[in-house]
């Protein structure tokens, strides 16, 4: 029971996380942890940092209902997936904190709006590396890590994985921090090439190393991330878009020879795309496959993706806007051509400190089946996913968690993390007695608190900053409403009559105004 | 000698209304609460459900239009039916239904009001600030009106007066009034002009002074021209600057625009002293798609400013125009030029004026306040046995009866002191003519159907003869009431007919007087929220002050049965003033301060004996 409830407050919890509130659903993940100390999940969340703030609010609008892991994790890839090898000196994947090695440079791209950036750097592969030119450095090293997007702090290096020779990988975007998301691109060896572009939520792709064996995956694989069966020489496996609940890959085929696998779009939720066909047969998937496939078999004579020797692109294509990102394909080249293809490392747990805290951005809950501009690729333009129709008992179940959790918040009197959930809860139903009496006391407790922060109410308030000083405050335009009403001659009941908001939102902002010392009270 | 009953003068304008009295000889203003001279006339119920009126309902009208009710001085005395309200309805915000008798009434927090209802807000706030002034309650006043409301609407206005509770002595015309102020009743005889720009209206009167008269010769104007319409132009110029730099439009979010309402205002009032001004909206919107609120900061000239209204100004000389040219006079004829209404301290409002009028207007009274200056004269003047200004109540428009042709026959021509009489005879217009239908109206237009009419009546059993045979004689009369009575008697038989007609400002007798129950419920609840809100104030302090003294207390009595007993009792307490505060009952929350009080005083008294130890 409690085991059950641990799970219940662990997925409220979640929900906290992603509204922003890191400090109540840290309060729910230790509530869980105190019920179940076993609870694994609870004690992985607690120890991973929260995603960085920035994505608070486009992961907010989230469809979680689609990730909150009804859907299993796909399965490790076999058993006889052999251990990747350890890390090597020639590898310039670097623990995170040391300086860069010689000739290679670890390059973010933007964490917000990045603007446009004038001077695309230019990719060449002269040795089977990834690498732009121009650096001041010599380039002796074999092997590339770089990482683009929005995680905030290069790629770090997984201890179990390692880089050999001729390998390159590329990260754009970043993962988030949620299950096995942790675990960092596991760097394909002895020539194999692995470009992660967009985000792979759960678990990033996990690309063994089987020369030359190619790997890239453009946008998001969100809870079951793309596991690359071992694959024989020669194979190569593209991923563009987003895979969606369960991308399970094909543990048991085997790539062979020379064997390509294109995923374009967003794979569903049901049976996922064949990601390693076996021998000449490749795959190509575009657009969108929301539970039935689009599958477009290529002419099986044609020939293996990017297995060249050479890779013909030298260019990086140009960063527009952060809001969207255009790839040309052509220019998209795995790292060695003679990589081998190896057969994917399960993932792993988190290994160093930094990797518990990689704080990795999570766009992958995106709704790529949403049909519109750019699906697929205009990732975080994209417009809010329509709310997917759940069954009645689904409802049932998701408000009750929901409220469970919310009571728990309560009772730990965290009644804005409360309020978080009550109002999720009445979004799935509008009607539901229980969440609109919690919600109640919720809202009469919450007024209460912040009323007493104001203490006299017929007080009248004053600005305290010089308008040159206001502007430089962090405040939203209803927050710069209220305070525009502060002139000296209301008071703070009068504030609670002009806003045109509800009394409980304008005694939090005027509470809020209060605490940072833009306002005094009289 | 017991001291004078204040009185008051009251200036109840579309937008702005003001309060003043006569201290000392002197007319002055009365401030409001906020400390401002004017109480914008605007009445709303907040989304909490509280009763609001001036400065704190105009600045949530944009962000609550529905429960936000302005310029109902341009409805009040009105027919629903009327073409003037039916054009109103078509810019007004908050919803406006049809009364019983066809009279108007506004959907507010729920509830159908009446406009003089409405208005009796508005009064009652101005009368609260005057009671605050003279430190006891204030019933008599002068209301003004413009010069062109007729007996319905100065009745509404006076019924808007007694739901507020004050006594209204009379209701004088606004250019009257702004002439009184300048005490041009004594010193100036001869045509003079009021140029009145206020914040909805612009009307602009000639009038003929002389001997303590007031004439209003002619009057006109734009009832939908005022500074309003000046704001309106400065927050276009804001938002389209806006939408350019930041492709937003502001006028879509309702908090940015009252910001903007409200800094267009500031800003073209700064402009009339000085030539630049800043305006300064930080965190004005948040970008559709979310990230840091935008800023709006701009700097406004005052070439600009009177480049964007250039028009405005110009239809103001229009108005003029054609009001000096129904009075037949020039503007080199008027002896005198006032300027009235807030809007002409606009240096180019002023400029224009000077040119069209060619003469400097009157120096020395606040435009905004002139005419409830002379409201408060003409209120002293009549409560006081001292004063010399003779005033004369007067018929506002002329009244008359319709005439074959659909023609109008006046009998009593505006301007007329009350009480008076007057007979006409009149002969049948058809041959074998036996009935003849009484018409009574009131206006000052040449077709019957152009002005109002307040009531008719048939005279039956005329003797049937050829037209013009017969003769009728009609008789008006107006008591000192202002009552008008009207009979038709046929000068052969003798037979007559009569009716008498009470101006109504559109509610009856009966509704007042519940109307007036009603509002006595009210004020008897406002004052014990009033009682609550300072007995609860009063909680607060002293729980404040149990509670900071509570572990002190626990501390220097440890161990000891009293401290033990009185703590847990203090505890105790300070639990049920919170009940007590919450519940919002007066009896208990008076309770509970006397409780603490005790309380308070026996942990002082503690502190004081064993704490110094």
């Amino acid at each position: 029971m409690s085991a059950q409830r641990a799970s219940q407050l662990v997925e409220a919890g979640l929900w906290l996380r992603l509204s922003g509130d890191h400090e109540g659903a840290k309060r729910l993940f230790e509530q869980a942890l105190k019920l179940d100390p076993t609870n694994a999940r609870a004690r992985q969340l607690l120890d991973s940092p929260p995603p960085a703030p920035q994505q608070a609010g486009a992961v907010s609008n989230l469809d979680w209902g689609l990730a909150t892991g009804h859907t299993p994790t796909p399965p490790p890839v076999g058993k006889s997936t052999p251990t990747p090898p350890p890390i090597t000196k020639s590898s310039s994947t670097r623990p995170f904190g040391e300086g860069p090695p010689a000739g290679t440079h670890t390059v973010r791209l933007g964490e917000a709006e990045a603007p446009a950036i004038p001077d695309v750097p230019r990719f060449e592969d002269p040795h089977g590396e990834v690498m732009i030119t121009g650096g001041d450095d010599d380039a002796p090293a074999d092997n590339s890590t770089l990482v683009f997007g929005l995680s905030g702090v290069p790629v770090p290096p997984s201890a179990s994985a390692g880089s050999l020779p001729q390998t390159g990988t590329l990260v754009f975007g970043g993962a988030a921090a949620r299950g096995q998301g942790n675990a960092p691109p596991q760097v394909a060896p002895a020539g194999g090439g692995t470009l992660v572009f967009g985000n792979d939520r759960s678990a990033p792709p996990q690309v063994a190393p089987v020369a030359p064996a190619s790997t890239l995956v453009f946008g998001n694989t969100r809870d079951a991330p793309l596991q690359a069966a071992s694959a024989e020489p020669g194979g190569g496996t593209l991923v563009f878009g987003s895979g969606k609940e369960t991308v399970a890959p094909e543990t048991s085929p085997v790539a062979g020879p020379a064997s390509s696998t294109l995923v374009f779009g967003a794979p569903g939720q049901s049976t996922p795309p064949p990601i390693a066909p076996v021998g000449e047969s490749s795959t190509l998937q575009f657009g969108t496959l929301a539970r039935e496939q689009n599958q477009v078999t290529t002419d099986p004579g044609l020939p293996p993706f990017a297995i060249d020797e050479e890779p013909p692109v030298e260019e990086a294509p140009p960063v527009k806007s952060s809001s969207t990102l255009q790839f040309n394909f052509d220019d998209m080249v795995p790292g060695s051509a003679a990589s081998p293809r190896a057969p994917s490392a399960p993932p792993e747990e988190p290994q160093t400190a930094w990797e518990t805290s990689n704080p990795r951005i999570d766009i992958s809950q995106l709704d790529l089946d949403t049909p519109g501009e750019g699906a697929g690729f205009d990732l975080i333009s994209s417009p809010a996913p329509a709310p997917k129709p759940r069954s009645p008992a689904q409802l049932r179940e998701e408000v009750a968690t929901l409220l469970s959790g919310a009571k728990d918040l309560l009772d730990l009197d965290d009644h804005s993390g409360a309020m978080e959930l009550i109002n999720k809860a009445l979004e799935l139903d509008p009607t539901d007695a229980a969440a609109l009496k919690l919600k109640d006391r919720s809202e009469r407790t919450l007024q209460a608190m912040f009323e007493s922060k104001l203490g006299d109410l017929m007080v009248t308030p004053r600005v305290k900053l010089k308008d040159d000083e206001i502007i430089w405050l962090n405040l939203d335009h209803r927050a710069g409403f209220v305070l525009a009403q502060i002139d000296g001659s209301v008071s703070f009941e009068d504030l609670f009559a002009v806003s045109g908001m509800s009394r409980l939102d304008t005694a939090r902002i005027l509470a809020q105004l209060v605490e940072e010392g833009v306002i005094s009270k009289g | 000698m017991a001291e004078k009953e204040p009185v008051i003068g009251i200036d109840l304008g579309t937008t702005n209304s003001v309060v003043a009295t006569v201290q000392g000889g002197a007319p002055v203003v009365i401030r409001n609460r906020t400390g401002s001279n004017l109480t914008p006339s605007v009445v709303a119920v907040s989304k909490t459900g509280k009763r609001l009126v001036g400065q704190i309902a105009k600045r949530q009208a944009i962000t609550n239009p529905q429960d936000t009710v302005y310029a109902c001085k341009r409805l009040i005395g009105r027919k629903f039916s009327s073409q003037q309200v039916q054009d109103a309805l078509k810019v007004l915000s908050y919803q406006v239904v049809c009364g019983e008798h066809d009279d108007i009434r506004v959907k507010l927090g729920g509830k159908d009001i009446s406009l003089p209802e409405i208005s009796a807000m508005v009064l009652r706030e101005l009368k609260a600030d005057a009671d605050q002034y003279f430190g006891r309650p204030v019933t008599r006043a002068v209301i003004t009106v413009p010069a062109y409301f007729n007996d319905g609407q100065r009745q509404a206005t006076k019924d808007a007066g007694r739901i507020a509770g004050l006594d209204v002595l009379r209701i004088v015309n606004e250019p009257t009034a702004a002439a009184l102020a300048y005490g041009f009743g004594k010193t100036v005889n001869g045509k003079i002009t009021v140029f009145d720009l206020g914040g909805g209206t612009f009307d602009v009167s000639v009038l003929e002074v002389g001997n303590g008269v007031f004439d209003v010769i002619a009057t006109g104007g734009d009832t939908y021209l005022g500074g309003e319409d000046f704001d309106n132009r400065v927050i276009e110029w804001l938002v389209m600057g806006f939408a350019k730099e930041h492709g937003i439009d502001l006028r879509k979010d309702r908090m940015a625009l009252q910001r903007l309402k409200d800094a267009a205002e500031k800003a073209k009032i700064e402009l009339s002293t000085v030539k630049e001004t800043q305006i300064n909206l930080p965190f004005i919107c948040t970008p559709p798609g979310g990230g840091a609120a935008l800023h709006l900061q701009k700097a406004l000239t005052r070439e600009k400013l009177e480049e964007l209204c250039s028009d405005l100004v110009e239809r103001c000389i229009t108005h003029c125009d054609q009001v000096l040219a129904e009075a037949k006079v020039k503007p080199g004829d008027l002896k005198e030029m006032i300027l009235v209404g807030g809007m002409t301290r606009m240096p180019r409002v002023v400029e224009a004026v000077k040119k069209y009028f060619k003469r400097d207007p009157c120096k020395g009274v606040h435009p905004d306040e002139v005419v409830a200056l002379g409201a408060a004269v003409q209120a002293d003047a009549l409560t006081s046995e001292e004063s010399h200004v003779l005033l004369l109540d007067v018929t506002p428009q002329s009244l008359g009866v319709a005439i074959a042709g659909g023609y109008v026959r006046r009998l009593i021509p505006k301007n007329t002191t009350v009480p008076t009489s007057v007979t006409e005879l009149f002969n049948t217009s058809k041959d074998e003519q036996t009935t003849v239908k009484i018409m009574v109206l009131q206006g000052e237009a040449e077709l019957a159907h152009q002005n109002e009419l307040l009531g008719e009546f048939i005279l039956t059993g005329l003797r049937s003869a050829k037209r013009g045979e017969v003769e009728i004689e009609v008789t008006f009369e107006i008591n000192s009431e202002g009552i008008v009575s009207v009979s038709a008697r046929d000068k052969e038989t003798g037979q007559k007919q009569s009716i008498t007609v009470t101006a109504s400002g559109g509610l009856t007798e009966d509704e007042l007087q519940k109307i007036l129950e009603e509002q006595g419920d009210y004020m008897l609840e406002a004052r014990a929220s009033d009682e609550l809100k300072n007995k609860r104030a009063e909680l607060d302090a002293v729980m404040k002050e149990v509670g900071d003294l509570l572990p002190k207390v626990q501390k220097v009595t440890e161990g000891s049965e009293f401290g033990v007993d009185a703590v847990a009792k203090a505890v105790k307490g300070l639990e049920s003033a919170r009940r007590a505060r919450e519940q919002g009952n007066l009896a208990a929350v008076s309770e509970a301060v006397d409780t603490l009080n005790r309380t308070l005083n026996l942990f002082r008294g503690v502190i004081q004996r064993i704490g110094t130890r």
